[in-house]
């Protein structure tokens, strides 16, 4: 059997077809932990029917379980659980952090018991924000995961998917996915220096806002014209306001020279 | 087997419950406000007082036990019902940093849950509680009573029941 | 064709109550038999949230039931000491995150105690068709799951399908689908816009005539049904008025307490509904309690939309909400029991306690009580007697 180091044509074909068969069969882990779980249950009824998606049946068994849709607030007593069962899926699998307490503690994020966000514990592959986001947003989320599953390559990259909790009972903290994703050759050091997370939360930054949010934007055509007319007429009286300082200016000056003795004239 | 819930007037079943109360035990206030009798006695009678309000006036509902935390003394409040709608509050202060005052399971069964997140919470001891141990956090290794005016809550207490 | 003895041998031990058989303690130690110790842990496909029972079994039956919670606590009530008044209103609507409009309202009541606003009767209709509106959305679905534990897939189909649609209503009036932030301290965000009323009436009158058909009869004469939930659970009023339990399993044990009669708020004095029980404390009774309280909310509503005056929704209420100094108290009847909230304000804009007293938190004593001498699938049908909400217990 010869064993491929790097993508070629045999494997770039059984990726397709492995992606495609993983994509479209993700079972999740019913793993509803608050409010989310609602909208997930939702989003699983047949209004929302997640089942044509292939992803309606939600496996109660950690062991039947593609991918783990973490619904609701992480405390701190549930983190161990649900560190326990992410590690009891099998490979491939994927998470998916859904609403705003899954993403980064949301709106209990001061709370003495809750985990600032799933990120801190397991690798987390799609953020789905809300509070609680609708069952379209969590559609959206799943076909999301799926164009990121679609870019999967058995052969040239290592993706880093170690235990979380070492034997001594310590956790290593995790980053998210965006930060290992410019580790595309070779193989990634796992865990080789970890760099705190730097998050800057809304009240701490200082100076303007960025620029989008001073931009006006769009501006409607008739408006726009108006404005330009505007423009004009304040560059036109700006001309003449100009023109009429410099004439006041000479005369001055021709003024000045009847009376005054020239500073040339002082220094010499 | 039907129960048998008070009826009758409201200010009658009112005053009757304030005769009941102030007839048979000390109270340090006692008033009636509204739909409610509210009565202050002091930590060691709350037991007896609760008593009497389940047997002699027929009180049978305990809503809620609040504890608040004035730092320095501690202010507890017990919400009686009596379904039909009168409600009586008892009110008591303990003193000091060590709250212990004698738990009321014995007289209405559904306050050991109550005690129990009052515990939790606050650290209010209660003597005579059949399973006094902590409701939401961690059971074994954590110290802090985190309603307490002194547990402050920032982003950076969290990982310190994270095993 | 079963034989006729056949049928009426089966139809009795359809309706025998079903209780489990502790094995005599002479036998036990003959056989050497011990107990189990099982940990229904937090993750579980039939638990109401995040339940951990810790269970001491005989066999299958069950001798010792010790619930752990705290697996979803938020630090609701020490967070809402350092936000201001209004803030705390999006807390609350994460408690019992079935029933938020309850949950607002009964903190709104609490803060309102302490102030000197007149609400508005517009607000205090509209707050009170917001919450039997939601009312329906919520024993609706627990219907659902009570079917959906015991095996049945269609009764949840058909629930949240009326659950979608209730949203949709809440969505055209304030604005989200699950955590409305509505009833605001002095009357509610906005007024109901104006199409509205119509649609809703429309909805309620094309859900009483499929309400029948789709919730009723589809369940109530099932066989699977009835065998496994009459008997089970089995309460008497005494017992349940010591556990402290309110609402809807408190009402099928027989006593009638509804804080919507006996501490009447907003405008339900003006009101005509009645006060639904039962005799038989278990879990089917529970059931014909739910289904007869939606059909008096669909009776509440078309009330509300009937009465409704015209007028501002909003009372007149400064910026900066300084409630006066003392204990303020709120009580409603949530489809869960009856909530509570007890302010304790200093005078300054933040609140200086809140504390919640939730019917799901107090309901579920009932599992320590009543569980133990039942077979262990017993307890999912009596989890659907309680229907508790895991925001609700853990705060």
């Amino acid at each position: 059997m010869q064993k491929f180091n790097e993508p070629n044509i045999v494997t770039t074909s059984t990726d397709k077809l492995f992606n495609w068969a993983r994509k479209n069969s993700l079972w999740p882990l019913q793993f509803g932990l608050a409010c989310c779980a609602i909208e997930m249950m939702s989003t699983g009824m047949a209004h929302n029917d997640l089942d044509r998606f292939g992803a309606g049946f939600f496996t109660a068994s950690p062991r039947q379980a593609d991918v783990m849709i973490v619904s609701g607030t992480v405390s701190t007593k549930m983190a161990e659980r649900m560190t326990r069962l992410y590690e009891q899926m099998p490979e491939p699998k994927w998470v998916i952090a859904m609403g705003a307490c899954a993403i980064s503690g949301g709106p209990f994020l001061d709370g003495y018991s809750v985990l600032m966000g799933a990120d801190r514990v397991i690798p987390v592959d799609v953020y789905v924000p809300g509070c609680p986001p609708r069952p379209e947003a969590l559609i959206f989320g799943i076909m999301t995961l799926q164009k990121k599953i679609e870019r999967d390559q058995q052969v040239g990259i290592e993706k880093p998917r170690p235990a979380l909790v070492n034997e001594d009972g310590s956790i290593n903290e995790y980053l998210p996915e965006r930060e290992y994703a410019g580790i595309s050759e070779g193989k990634a050091p796992r865990l080789e220096g970890i760099r705190p997370l730097k998050r800057t939360y809304v009240f701490e930054r200082e100076g303007m806002p960025p620029a989008s949010q001073t931009d006006v934007g769009w501006v409607p055509p008739e408006v726009q014209k108006k404005l330009k007319e505007e423009e004009k007429a304040r560059k036109a009286a700006e001309k003449e306001a100009a023109a009429r300082a410099d004439a006041e200016k000479t005369e001055s000056a021709n003024g000045e020279a009847d009376g005054e003795a020239k500073p040339d004239g002082e220094q010499a | 087997m039907a129960v048998t819930l008070p009826e009758g007037n409201l200010e009658d079943r009112l005053k009757r419950y304030l005769d009941g109360f102030s007839g048979r035990h000390g109270l340090r206030e006692s008033e009636i406000i509204g739909n409610a009798v509210r009565v202050v006695v002091a930590p060691g009678d709350v037991p007896a007082v609760l008593a009497t309000a389940k047997e002699a006036l027929g009180i049978r509902h305990l809503s809620f036990i609040t504890v608040v935390d004035r730092v320095g003394s501690f202010e507890l409040t017990y919400e009686l019902i009596d379904l039909r709608g009168a409600r009586v509050m008892v009110k008591a202060v303990i003193e000091g940093e060590e709250p212990v005052i004698g738990s009321v399971t014995g007289i209405y069964p559904t306050a050991n849950w109550h005690e129990r997140e009052a515990y939790d919470m606050f650290g209010v001891a209660f003597a005579g509680h059949p399973d006094l141990r902590r409701l939401y956090m961690w059971q074994d290794h954590f110290d802090h009573h985190p309603l307490l005016k002194s547990f402050e809550i920032s982003t950076r207490r969290t990982f310190e029941g994270l095993r | 064709m079963l034989s006729e003895e056949r049928r009426v041998e089966q139809q009795s031990a359809l309706t025998q109550p079903a209780a489990g058989r502790l094995a005599a303690p002479d036998v036990r130690d003959e056989f050497g038999l011990e107990t189990i110790d099982m940990s229904m842990g937090p993750q579980h496909p039939a638990m109401h949230g995040l339940l951990r029972l810790i269970l001491e079994l005989d066999g299958e039956t069950v001798v010792r039931c010790d619930p752990v919670m705290g697996y979803l606590h938020r630090c609701q009530e020490k967070i809402a000491e350092n936000r201001m008044y209004p803030a705390v209103i999006p807390l609350t609507d994460r408690l019992d995150y079935f029933a938020n409009m309850h949950n607002e309202h009964g903190y709104v009541l609490a803060v309102e105690d302490q102030l000197d606003v007149e609400i508005p009767p517009r607000a205090e209709y509209i707050r009170v068709l917001m919450c039997e509106l939601m009312r329906l959305a919520s024993h609706i679905p627990s219907i659902g799951f009570l079917m959906l534990e015991l095996g049945a897939f269609t009764p949840i189909l058909y629930a949240f399908r009326e659950r979608e649609r209730i949203q949709t209503i809440f969505e055209a009036v304030t604005g989200a689908r699950m955590m409305f932030h509505y009833i605001r301290i002095g009357g509610v965000k906005a007024d109901l816009p104006p199409d509205i009323p119509q649609q809703i009436w429309d909805y309620i009158e094309g859900l009483e005539a499929r309400f029948q058909s789709d919730f009723v009869d589809l369940i109530q004469d099932n066989e699977i049904f009835i065998s496994r939930t009459r008997g089970v659970g089995k309460m008497t009023g005494e017992k349940a008025l010591e556990m402290g339990l309110t609402g809807p399993p408190l009402r099928c044990t027989g006593v009638d307490f509804d804080i919507r009669r006996d501490y009447p708020y907003s405008i339900y004095p003006e009101l005509e509904f009645d006060v639904i029980t039962d005799t038989a404390g278990d879990v089917e009774a529970s059931y014909r309690v739910r289904i007869a309280e939606c059909l008096q909310s669909i009776r509440l509503i078309k009330q509300c939309l009937e009465k409704m005056p015209e007028g501002a929704v909003m009372g007149d209420l400064g910026r900066r909400l300084r409630p006066k100094e003392g204990d303020g108290f709120g009580r409603v009847e949530s489809p869960r029991g009856e909530f509570a909230v007890h302010i304790v304000s200093d005078g300054s804009d933040t609140p200086y306690r809140v504390h919640y007293r939730d019917p799901s938190f107090c309901n579920m004593q009932l599992l320590q009580e009543v569980v133990p001498g039942h077979y262990l699938p017993d307890i999912m049908p009596i989890m659907g007697l309680i229907d508790p909400v895991s925001g609700g217990w853990d705060k």
